[in-house]
């Protein structure tokens, strides 16, 4: 027998088995694109991480330095006031004490300290100083003593030692 | 010949799935499961910054309030102090008298002759308006002679560069 046309090529891979190899790699390959992409994603989530992190330290590191601002300031404000407080309570305390010395009683020396009120001046008479000043002093101090000493015919000098106790918190 | 084409297109079918499964079980599920754990953490990491912006900035708020509120003591205080100023300061108070300004270790000694009592109260109290912090400290002497008043007193300046005052 012989034929008129060409024989035709015989591939040891045929049409139909080239189509479905080429699917299954071309959906191979899809998927590793898919899961690249993913990989990328997780990559850029990670970095992103990172730096929120240290963005969220400095925040932190920022967030303690302002209260340590803060309790700077509530100190240097607590130390204004306290020192206003002192030089205050002194004024009104040395103010106090002037005013309740009678006319009759001298003034020569005071001695402050915070717990104790030394006065030193000259009296007509020690009832004079029993009568007017030293009541006020008992009552203002915890303790109150004085010595006499005849100056001359109408005159005695007094050393007065006046004491408070101190509050359990200051001991 | 038919039976041949349906045994082959199972077995491609097969190898599909086969592939196909593989490449889910080993690469794509574990890439997902990890994309969606750090998409969680992210969001969490996301809402604590943004909680601590919002902290941060109710912070700076109390900051600037604090600062505004107490403004005049914080000034005294972090202002450097200039012990020529203080006792010009000191002895523009006392204009008749005599004062003199002496520093003992941290503290600085104050000696003033004064003309009548009212300028001690004057005195202490004008310390309260010097641009620095001023604390009286103990002992604080009044002697009364005939011919003068003497006051001798301590003080304490309150000061950043000094330390003094704070933890009294």
């Amino acid at each position: 027998m012989y034929s008129f046309i060409k024989p035709r090529k015989k591939y040891s891979i045929d049409t139909f088995t080239y189509l479905w190899l080429g699917f299954t790699v071309i959906v191979a390959i899809l998927l590793i694109v898919v899961g690249l992409y993913i990989d990328n994603k997780n990559n850029l989530f990670e970095s992103d991480l990172k730096a929120l992190k240290e963005k969220n330290l400095k925040v932190v590191q920022k967030q303690k330095e302002i209260k340590q601002k803060i309790k700077e300031y509530l100190k240097e404000e607590r130390a204004g006031k306290s020192a206003y407080k002192i030089n205050t309570s002194l004024k009104n305390g040395i103010k106090n004490l002037f005013s309740l010395v009678p006319n009759q009683i001298k003034i020569n020396k005071l001695y402050l300290t915070k717990y104790k009120v030394d006065i030193y001046g000259e009296t007509d008479s020690p009832k004079t100083y029993k009568l007017l000043l030293e009541p006020p002093l008992k009552s203002i101090f915890d303790k109150s003593k004085v010595g006499f000493t005849k100056k001359d015919e109408n005159k005695y000098i007094f050393s007065s030692y006046n004491t408070i106790k101190r509050s359990e918190h200051e001991k | 010949m038919k039976n041949n084409f349906l045994i082959k297109n199972i077995m491609f079918l097969l190898l599909f799935l086969v592939v196909l499964v593989i490449f889910l079980v080993i690469y794509i599920i574990p890439e997902l499961k990890e994309y969606k754990t750090k998409q969680a953490i992210l969001k969490k990491s996301e809402k604590i910054y943004f909680k601590n912006i919002k902290s941060l900035k109710s912070l700076e708020k109390e900051r600037d309030l604090t600062y505004k509120k107490y403004q005049k003591n914080i000034e005294k205080y972090n202002k450097n102090f200039d012990i020529e100023n203080f006792k010009s300061y000191m002895k523009s108070i006392l204009k008749d008298s005599t004062i003199e300004v002496t520093k003992e270790k941290d503290k600085l000694n104050i000696k003033a002759t004064i003309n009548d009592k009212e300028e001690i109260y004057t005195l202490l109290e004008k310390l309260n308006r010097y641009t620095n912090i001023v604390k009286v400290d103990f002992p604080f002497e009044y002697k009364n002679s005939k011919s003068n008043k003497n006051i001798t007193f301590y003080v304490t300046i309150c000061n950043k560069k000094l330390k003094n005052c704070l933890n009294k």
